[in-house]
């Protein structure tokens, strides 16, 4: 292999590559999309909610004693919670409704009520309705419906009511049961109070000293590995998806078989895979380093090990090689755009799994998932990743062994992908399917 | 000393064989005429010479080297498909393309191309702006930009006006005359005849015709007369009848009489002016159209004395 041609093959493909708009809208765009969450929350923390929502209570426990707790709360939540620290409502205001009670013993008369609370719920004049049941007081006895809070909406997603019930009712009816048992609740209350759990940091030494990880440091030690992830997966997309599409361009404006006088096959693939890989990192090196310097900027810098970076960007350009290949192997089989997209779908899925397995992977970094996955060859480079950046990270052999597994697999698919882009590149007409280019790889 | 050697070189796609035993030797220095209908395989022969598709049999010596890598650099190549990156700029493609070849050339050389072909100030602009005939031009110049040894060019007039074709016909020459060797594909009969030293017909993957032209027309063709006669009526059959001529061919404002051996010419002429007025009378050779269409055997013109003209 010619390296002077495979290296300004790789320069023109990646000249065009940082060109072109998507790399700049991508460039523009990522962070804004990864900063979205909290740009949301504070966009609707200014904006606020400034609605009053109507909510039916119907109190059928004995002599009606909850519906003054709630309407307690509603109070205190309208005069106090919906307003920021300058004065300004940013939350809904509730009003409540009384609804007249019905005999729980007769369930026709109780469905008559629930569909007409259900009703006006559909129809908007309620956000929800609430039944406090006849038997709160003593659920040993009764059990079932009658001892229970119902709330009933069709905007489960809106939780304020919900939590504003969950804080004032529950205590509440503990409180008058123990009264009614004949015990000063007073005495009692602070038997019942619950010890809390809390999370906290492991102690560590530094400087002879012994320091605790803060809580903020246990969330960044989730934040991490999710950051670095999602990261690695968009860069080496943006690396490796546009190859199928040049490759196809290039055989329908008849380049191919112009470069084909001047570099070999092989030549010009593997340069349309350094090309990529140079534009995987270059986008690694942009956001990592924006990402490393805001981290530094706020302490925070000693989250990510040198090695952890050193690894990052050593599984991105495996992994950019790996699903490089396979992208420009489509591209040479197929004759058009709507092909590729049928063709790399099984590739595409190989690529996005890593993000399918995040939650089970952190859940469980050494589960029977995260093991099988992070030394799995497609999956690997993301996989081990994701690991190796969850505390207490991975032995040192694991990384090895997923590098070497990637690497082999690397070298096969290249070496694959060589044979069945000398045989595409000139392929005009109809694409080619499974079988056949299985055939090219196995004949050359 | 050779360009090219070909020995027995056979390709096959599948049932259809598209060179079948082909041999060839291209002297250095030369310009070989590449020609035969389509289809015939020209374009897979260039291709196999290129090594952008294999042989299954036979040997191929391209500038001594048998191998890709080692003549590659030494050879420009322009395919039937002229293929152009359309968001690349005029004088970027140019270099991007010498330094395939390991040229590198610089902007004044670029320049000097562009201006030659009359698109000096398109050297900045992207190729997607430019004409089909322009990018033909561009393509031209890319092929030849790195002034290669050996130069196989695909219909290099196809798409070109007769003055950008006059423009190309002279750089090859020039370059011929610098010691490059041409080879190169055509349908237009009436350039191999003015351009190429050497000229080969391949028909069915089999070669027909190998030689100079002159070695051609003595072989596969004969004398001819072509008559322009200002005469009233009935000048084809009494054409047909006069003796010593097997065809006539109607050449529109021409007519073009082959003889048969041992023709006398000058008792030809005595008769046709019997006959009436004769405007032109010329003794000429067959040409390479008519021999092409003979062997590939196509629509004829031309018919047996005693047929239709």
């Amino acid at each position: 292999m010619n390296g002077r041609k495979t290296r300004i093959i790789a320069t023109r493909e990646y000249s065009a590559a940082v060109r072109s708009k998507s790399f700049l809208i991508t460039l523009v765009l990522l962070p804004v999309m990864m900063g979205g969450g909290l740009i949301a929350q504070k966009v609707g923390q200014k904006i606020g909610d400034t609605s009053t929502y109507h909510v039916g209570v119907m109190d059928c426990s004995p002599g009606k004693s909850f519906y003054g707790t709630v309407a307690d709360a509603v109070r205190r939540h309208n005069d106090r919670d919906i307003f920021d620290s300058s004065g300004r409502q940013v939350r809904g205001k509730f009003v409540l409704e009384t609804v007249e009670p019905v005999d729980w013993r007769d369930p026709a008369a109780l469905d008559r009520v629930r569909l007409s609370l259900s009703d006006r719920v559909r129809g908007g004049q309620l956000l929800a309705f609430v039944e406090i049941g006849p038997a709160v007081l003593s659920p040993s006895k009764s059990g079932g419906d009658a001892a229970t809070i119902r709330y009933s909406t069709n905007r489960p997603t809106y939780s304020d009511f919900f939590s504003l019930l969950q804080r004032a009712l529950p205590s509440a009816v503990i409180q008058k049961r123990i009264a009614n048992a004949g015990v000063e609740y007073q005495k009692l209350q602070p038997l019942l109070t619950p010890p809390p759990v809390v999370e906290c940091g492991l102690a560590e030494s530094s400087n002879g000293k012994i320091k605790y990880q803060s809580q903020t440091g246990q969330i960044v030690n989730v934040a991490v590995p999710i950051v670095m992830i999602m990261l690695m997966f968009i860069v080496t997309l943006m690396g490796t998806s546009p190859i199928a599409g040049n490759v196809v361009e290039e055989k329908q404006l008849r380049i191919a078989e112009v470069l084909l006088g001047s570099v070999t096959p092989f030549e010009l693939m593997i340069g349309k895979l350094l090309g990529g890989v140079a534009v995987s990192l270059t986008l690694a090196a942009i956001f990592f380093g924006g990402a490393y310097y805001l981290a530094y900027s706020f302490g925070m810098s000693g989250y990510v090990s040198g090695q952890s970076i050193g690894w990052f960007f050593f599984f991105t350009v495996v992994g950019t090689f790996m699903y490089g290949s396979l992208f420009a192997a489509a591209g040479a089989a197929c004759s058009n755009i709507k092909e590729v997209q049928s063709f790399i779908m099984p590739v595409m899925l190989f690529i996005a799994l890593p993000m399918f397995v995040l939650g089970p992977v952190l859940q469980n970094p050494s589960g029977a998932v995260g093991m099988t996955l992070s030394f799995f060859p497609m999956s690997a480079p993301m996989v081990m990743m994701l690991r190796m950046t969850i505390p207490p990270g991975v032995p040192a052999w694991q990384p090895i062994v997923a590098a070497a597994s990637a690497l082999a697999a690397t070298v096969a698919f290249v070496w694959a992908a060589g044979r069945i882009f000398r045989v595409g590149i000139l392929m005009q007409g109809k694409g080619a399917n499974y079988a056949a280019v299985l055939r090219w790889i196995l004949r050359g | 000393m050779h360009a090219i050697e070909l020995e027995n070189v056979t390709k096959t796609f599948g049932e259809q064989t598209a060179v079948d035993g082909l041999s060839l030797c291209v002297p250095v220095g030369s310009v070989y005429g590449f020609i035969g209908p389509n289809g015939s395989g020209k374009t897979t022969t260039l291709r196999m010479i290129m090594h952008i598709i294999h042989a299954d049999r036979g040997r191929l010596v391209v500038l001594g080297e048998q191998t890709h890598a080692a003549a590659n650099d030494r050879v420009g190549y322009l395919p039937e498909e002229r293929g152009l990156y359309r968001q690349m700029k005029v004088a970027d493609l140019l270099r991007f393309h010498s330094q395939l070849k390991g040229h590198s050339a610089t902007r004044a050389e670029i320049n000097g191309w562009l201006e030659r072909m009359q698109l000096l100030e398109w050297g900045d602009r992207k190729v997607e702006a430019l004409s089909k005939g322009m990018s033909q031009k561009v393509q031209f110049i890319a092929t030849v930009i790195a002034r290669p040894q050996l130069l196989l060019l695909d219909e290099p007039f196809s798409g070109l006006d007769p003055i950008n074709a006059e423009v190309v016909r002279e750089i090859l020459l020039e370059l011929v005359r610098a010691g490059t060797t041409v080879l190169f594909s055509t349908h237009d009969m009436a350039v191999a005849e003015s351009m190429c030293d050497w000229i080969l017909m391949i028909h069915k993957g089999r070669k027909v015709l190998d030689g100079t032209l002159r070695q051609i027309q003595e072989e596969h063709g004969g004398d001819v007369l072509r008559v322009r006669l200002d005469w009233p009526n009935g000048s084809d059959r009494q054409l047909r009848d006069l003796p010593g001529v097997a065809k006539v061919t109607d050449l529109g404002n021409m007519q073009e009489l082959g003889l048969s051996a041992g023709a006398d010419r000058q008792r030809i002429l005595e008769m046709l002016m019997q006959r009436g007025k004769v405007e032109h009378f010329e003794l000429a050779h067959s040409s390479l159209r008519d021999i092409f269409l003979q062997i590939a055997g196509g629509p004829a013109r031309a018919s047996p004395s005693g047929g239709e003209s």
